[in-house]
């Protein structure tokens, strides 16, 4: 078990899994201001807390689910400030990348619920497998079966079109 | 939409090209803070004369061990701009509490609990049953509470279900926290009423770590559940006080099943 806390791991883990994080923070935010805040935050946490790693991948699976929360409850902060009820707007306007098709993808991931934006992202972007996703955010592999298939069938409701 | 458009989808997003290098200044500043509050030593006495008159114990609630005045959880629902959830922290259903655990320096105090359908103004899922409660954490010395306590995670567990498999992660939910006069606050938002497990025994867990696991808690043969030895730093186990007669074992079997999570 290695454990974590000198400043080489930490300067190391910021440089190798900062731009994941960030990708993973924008499924629950629309702004990337805000998805860098959440991944700083998730960083501070490690400095602070010094968990013990068994390897790399418990490393990783600790970021991501950290990182999920931290952007989970910054969406919750934003929304109370802005006084706009969750069941009306799930998230504000995504910040315009010149693609609309990019922009259209990334505000339907944003509005899934986010048990199943999580699974959705680890699953297309990070090319997880089932299995693999159910080790990294550790639920039980029929429950992430489960929320990617809800997932995929919310996402073509909201796009409407087929997801492959 | 498949892989790649998916992919192309989020590339497309610019992030600060000076991302790694702030974020490296900013630890290095947090590490440094975190030193200096390790040596300090100061003991901040935090209107003990006021703390002690019982006066509207309804309206005030007072960390026992800490001695400093807590916000109400109507009032932390205020302070996360929650109309609708402060009041239902007030309604009949809701459970007014002052229950006090001290841990390694740290005193944390369960203040309420409520359970029901459309309670906030900021639910999803406005059809399903969600479960709040309010944690207070302070210092025992009445010194502001530092960074660390934002490392905290905050979660339900059932007597007789694995923790690992029964937590705030697999049931969905997450909190939300800020901190005023010293003290940190943390707003538990779970899906699912716990009222249904009242026939079990409920937790609600507090402490420094990651998802619930048998590195963190144990679970006897009765199903009661505890911390492992390998939990470090302050950490608190509440029992919730549930009525048993609002268990529904059927609706909780739903409840898991609409979880994906196999109880």
């Amino acid at each position: 078990m290695s454990s974590f806390g000198t400043g080489e791991s930490i300067r190391r883990a910021v440089e190798i899994h900062s731009r994941m994080l960030l990708r993973v923070a924008m499924t629950r935010l629309s702004n990337p201001q805000d998805a860098e805040d959440a991944v700083q935050e998730t960083f501070v946490q490690l400095l602070s807390a010094k968990p013990k790693f068994r390897d790399e991948e418990h490393e990783k699976a600790w970021l991501i689910r950290t990182t999920l929360y931290r952007a989970g409850d910054l969406r919750r902060a934003i929304q109370r400030r802005s006084g706009v009820p969750l069941d009306e707007t799930a998230s504000e306007a995504p910040a315009p990348s010149g693609d609309e098709d990019a922009d259209r993808i990334r505000c339907a991931v944003q509005m899934l619920p986010e048990k199943y934006s999580a699974v959705i992202h680890l699953y297309y972007y990070e090319g997880y497998s089932i299995k693999e996703i159910a080790k990294l955010l550790a639920l039980p592999a029929p429950t992430v079966g489960t929320r990617l298939a809800r997932g995929r069938e919310k996402l073509r409701e909201l796009l409407k079109e087929e997801i492959e | 939409m498949n892989r790649s458009d998916y992919r192309r989808a989020f590339d497309a997003v610019q992030f600060s090209a000076d991302f790694e290098g702030r974020t490296l200044k900013r630890l290095a500043r947090v590490a440094g803070q975190t030193e200096k509050e390790n040596l300090k030593m100061n003991v901040h006495h935090m209107r003990r004369g006021a703390v002690l008159a019982a006066v509207l114990a309804a309206v005030l609630i007072v960390s026992a061990a800490a001695a400093i005045v807590l916000l109400t959880p109507k009032e932390v629902a205020q302070n996360l701009e929650d109309p609708a959830l402060a009041a239902a922290f007030e309604s009949e259903g809701a459970l007014a509490l002052n229950q006090t655990i001290t841990s390694e320096g740290q005193a944390f105090t369960l203040t309420g609990l409520v359970s029901g359908e459309g309670l906030s103004d900021f639910t999803q899922d406005v059809d399903t049953a969600h479960t709040y409660a309010v944690v207070a954490v302070a210092n025992e010395d009445g010194s502001p509470v530092g960074e660390t306590v934002s490392t905290m995670c905050m979660t339900p567990l059932i007597s007789g279900y694995e923790p690992g498999k029964v937590n705030a992660w697999t049931l969905g939910g997450g909190y939300s926290s800020f901190k005023k006069d010293g003290v940190a606050y943390y707003l538990m938002d779970c899906t699912g009423s716990l009222d249904l497990f009242a026939d079990h025994t409920v937790y609600l867990a507090f402490y420094q770590g990651d998802i619930p696991s048998r590195d963190t808690f144990a679970t006897a043969a009765d199903g009661s559940i505890s911390f492992t030895d390998n939990v470090t730093g302050p950490r608190a186990l509440f029992t919730l006080p549930l009525d048993a007669a609002d268990a529904d074992p059927v609706a909780a079997a739903q409840l898991l099943a609409d979880c994906g999570i196999d109880g």
